[in-house]
């Protein structure tokens, strides 16, 4: 009876451990970059030095001043983050619309502050709350869908306390203030480990740890964490300050991915492998950075030293004309930003541009700045310049 | 034999799909924007200066009904939670007057610090933003 017992328990035993081992895995991330086969070629063939830049005024709206801009169909609009309106401007400031608002009316935004927004390719809208809470509009400004982040977590905090472990999503958050990107049926966003045991005043951190996440737009599951710091990170600890990636998607999922405080762009395919990098620092920039190994102190450490310091803030990349921006601060006593642009990977062109300076898009060949807010002067301003050929 | 693969089987697929959860936004009161309610401030934003860390500063804001209806604050929102609020009363008749005081907690701030505060009300713009503002040594 006892050998019969041990005998017919095999089976079970063996479809446990595999259902264990699929189960497990699917919760892991082992996608992760690899920087080894990546080709560095960087060209500048400079084109032109300065471009005159205009302003827009938007017209005069009820705002809390909190807000930034995004471009759609050759519309500008103005995301209010707290009062929660998207307010739809025409390229030379005014005003056509105001959708949506704060609420709980059923195609209002229950929500006390926009933490991160995104037009979707099918014409709709992506919102978060400051819970993981997200809201799916359509083209109409209707509301269609609600959910929370689901991370998938299958460890408890503390269990992580003891075992931290870099694959697994429940080890993340989003970066605040980074930028989201909705890419097919997936937002795409960069991710960080705020984790009492593992975390970037870690000198392990940029070896092991990931740096996307996507999530599913129909239920906010994260499908996946993948990515990884280039080796520069893990050589230079004191630059992790401004480790966080800033990136763009073309159609082909490839990723065109820069960091705070690396000079180069790393052209990244969907499966991860680096495929090249290129780049040159910007004209300027101060580069002693100073990381701290107390994580309480990470974010108003961050502050200083981007005070201090110069680093990568944005980049954008425009397919169809295959120009590359990446935008860059200097660092303390410099009057103005700058940015750089890459045609076909060639550094073409490295301007002054005003100080915070963001781009949200390109209408008719010319290129839009984020929002400059003047609230004393109940003023909302827009940078704009023309694109030469 | 079954009920036991199906037990570890089970176990396993949702160790790693939890149930999605709907989000816990707060409610926001539905608020009669047709009232004839009118709000006047006497500051929309307060620069506290170079103040040192670990400290509470303290912003007041007066409010006057300025229009015919009982103008109604229905909500406040701080930015942060380093922010909370006292408000004199929500209910205030036409011509009267009532406080906002706003107290900000430094701890653990520094560097330049803007925070807004909204307040959700009853008449036509609906929403107004107050600004608060210091540079924390």
């Amino acid at each position: 009876m006892k050998k019969m017992l041990k005998y017919s328990m095999k089976p079970v035993v063996k479809f446990s451990v595999l259902a264990a081992s699929i189960c497990f895995y699917s919760c892991k991330s082992e996608k992760k970059s690899d920087y080894s086969t990546a080709k560095n070629k960087s060209e500048k063939l400079i084109k032109f030095n300065d471009v005159a830049i205009d302003s827009i005024q938007l017209d005069s709206i009820n705002t809390s001043y909190v807000g930034e801009i995004y471009i759609k169909d050759n519309s500008l609009y103005f995301l209010d983050s707290r009062f929660c309106f998207l307010h739809e401007f025409q390229k030379d400031g005014s005003i056509v619309h105001s959708y949506i608002g704060q609420g709980s009316g059923k195609n209002e935004l229950p929500v006390k502050n926009v933490t991160f927004f995104s037009f979707l390719p099918n014409g709709g809208s992506f919102f978060m709350g400051t819970g993981y809470d997200c809201y799916i509009f359509n083209e109409k400004f209707e509301r269609i869908n609600d959910y929370a982040v689901n991370w998938r977590p299958t460890h408890t905090y503390e269990e992580l306390l003891d075992k931290p472990d870099p694959s697994l999503p429940e080890m993340y958050s989003l970066v605040y203030g980074g930028k989201v990107r909705a890419h097919g049926d997936d937002l795409i966003f960069p991710i960080v480990s705020q984790h009492q045991a593992y975390n970037p005043t870690m000198k392990t951190y940029a070896a092991e740890a990931r740096i996307f996440a996507s999530m599913s737009l129909k239920n906010g599951y994260i499908k996946d964490i993948y990515g990884g710091f280039p080796p520069f990170f893990s050589k230079n600890f004191d630059f992790m300050v401004f480790g966080f990636p800033i990136f763009d998607i073309d159609q082909k999922n490839n990723y065109k991915v820069s960091f705070g405080a690396d000079s180069l762009i790393y052209e990244i395919d969907d499966n991860m492998n680096v495929k090249k990098s290129f780049g040159f620092q910007g004209r300027n920039m101060k580069t002693e950075f100073k990381n701290t190994s107390d994580m309480e102190l990470f974010n108003s450490n961050y502050h200083e030293q981007s005070k201090l310091n110069g680093h990568y803030t944005f980049l954008e990349f425009f397919e169809n004309k295959d120009l590359l921006f990446r935008g860059y601060s200097k660092g303390i006593g410099e009057a103005s930003d700058g940015l750089q642009i890459y045609k076909d990977n060639v550094l073409i062109a490295d301007i002054d541009v005003p100080r915070g300076f963001r781009m949200s898009g390109i209408i008719d060949n010319e290129v839009y700045s984020n929002a400059f807010i003047d609230q004393s002067k109940n003023a909302i301003k827009i940078y704009k310049f023309k694109l030469t050929n | 034999m079954k009920f036991l693969v199906l037990v570890v089987a089970t176990f396993f697929l949702f160790s790693c799909v939890q149930n999605s959860q709907k989000p816990e936004a707060d409610a926001i009161q539905n608020i009669n924007t047709q009232s004839n309610a009118e709000i006047q401030f006497d500051k929309e934003k307060v620069d506290f200066g170079i103040i040192p860390q670990d400290t509470l500063v303290t912003a007041l804001y007066q409010i006057k009904n300025t229009g015919s209806d009982t103008l109604k604050i229905t909500d406040i929102q701080p930015d942060c939670s380093c922010t909370s609020f006292y408000v004199s009363k929500f209910k205030i008749a036409p011509n009267d007057t009532a406080l906002v005081q706003l107290n900000i907690n430094t701890f653990h701030k520094h560097g330049n610090i803007e925070q807004y505060t909204v307040l959700v009300t009853n008449t036509k713009k609906k929403f107004y933003s107050l600004k608060n503002t210091a540079i924390v040594n």
